[in-house]
């Protein structure tokens, strides 16, 4: 005769997970990985734009 | 063959090697260990697939913007079902407002107390075992699942719920007495509707 305990964790569902879920998350993480990329380049290169010209300034 | 596929990494460093170099295929692998388990909680609390789904897809989103802070002493798998469980019950705390602390009146929790067996008989019918349990809280069954289907330790739970050891204790046997109350209460009730038909049947031939 089964425990309590035994019988407890038989209450677990044992659906399997759906495969499209793991492509959502994957596809979702490299949306996320590419805007940070375009971000972080997009401010590097506008703050160097801004220290050039500041540089540029102060050199005239 | 690649050292990635002959190389068998152990979570923690699959954490390791994701962080440092953002190459998906070692969340992927995470992804494919710890899935399932995880799917499986988020429907053990929902009983909606859909929403078992969103749950988690946001836990391994989620996932992936704390592993930065993940400590390597920690244990991976304890870790995710802490994020797990949190968000989970999170989300099913619809009536209670975010991050509202439970009031619980104190109860003594005797230092022999036995809180391994979740029931003491061994007839304990699954059935009448999920009825019961549907009528817990969130928290209460969380607590219940923690320790009695994941096997953690008092130390681990009270480490995700954020509160002492003695906390858990009384939370535990709190949960358990009441599943005990509500699985007794889903007997009776079945015997009763059992002999109300029996009487019914036999009013009706005579």
């Amino acid at each position: 005769m089964p425990t309590g305990n035994s019988v407890f964790k038989e209450l677990e569902p044992d659906n399997e997970v759906p495969e499209y879920l793991k492509h959502a998350l994957v596809a979702e993480v490299d949306t996320i990985r590419n805007t940070m990329q375009v971000v972080t380049l997009f401010t590097e290169h506008f703050l160097s734009a801004i220290t050039i010209g500041l540089s540029f300034n102060d050199n005239e | 063959m690649n050292d990635y596929a002959r190389h068998n990494f152990s979570d923690e460093e699959l954490v390791k090697l994701f962080v440092e170099t953002q190459e998906n295929r070692y969340f992927e692998k995470l992804y494919e260990r710890y899935s399932e388990k995880v799917y499986h909680k988020c429907l053990s609390f929902v009983k909606d697939i859909a929403k078992a789904e969103d749950l988690t897809h946001d836990i391994f989103l989620k996932l992936i913007f704390k592993l930065g802070t993940f400590k390597e002493d920690a244990k991976f798998s304890t870790w995710l079902y802490s994020i797990t469980y949190n968000h989970c019950m999170d989300q099913l705390r619809s009536n209670k407002k975010r991050g509202e602390v439970l009031q619980e009146e104190p109860i003594e929790v005797p230092d022999d107390i036995d809180l391994n067996n979740i029931f003491d008989g061994d007839d304990i019918q699954a059935k009448n075992l999920k009825t019961a349990l549907d009528q817990l809280t969130v928290d209460e069954k969380g607590v219940l699942f923690m320790k009695y289907m994941d096997d953690m330790s008092i130390r681990d739970i009270a480490d995700i719920f954020n509160v002492t050891e003695s906390a858990i204790k009384m939370r535990l046997l709190r949960s358990r007495e009441k599943l005990r109350k509500k699985y007794l209460e889903t007997i009776i009730f079945l015997a009763i509707l059992a002999v109300k038909m029996i009487e019914l049947m036999r009013n009706l031939i005579g």
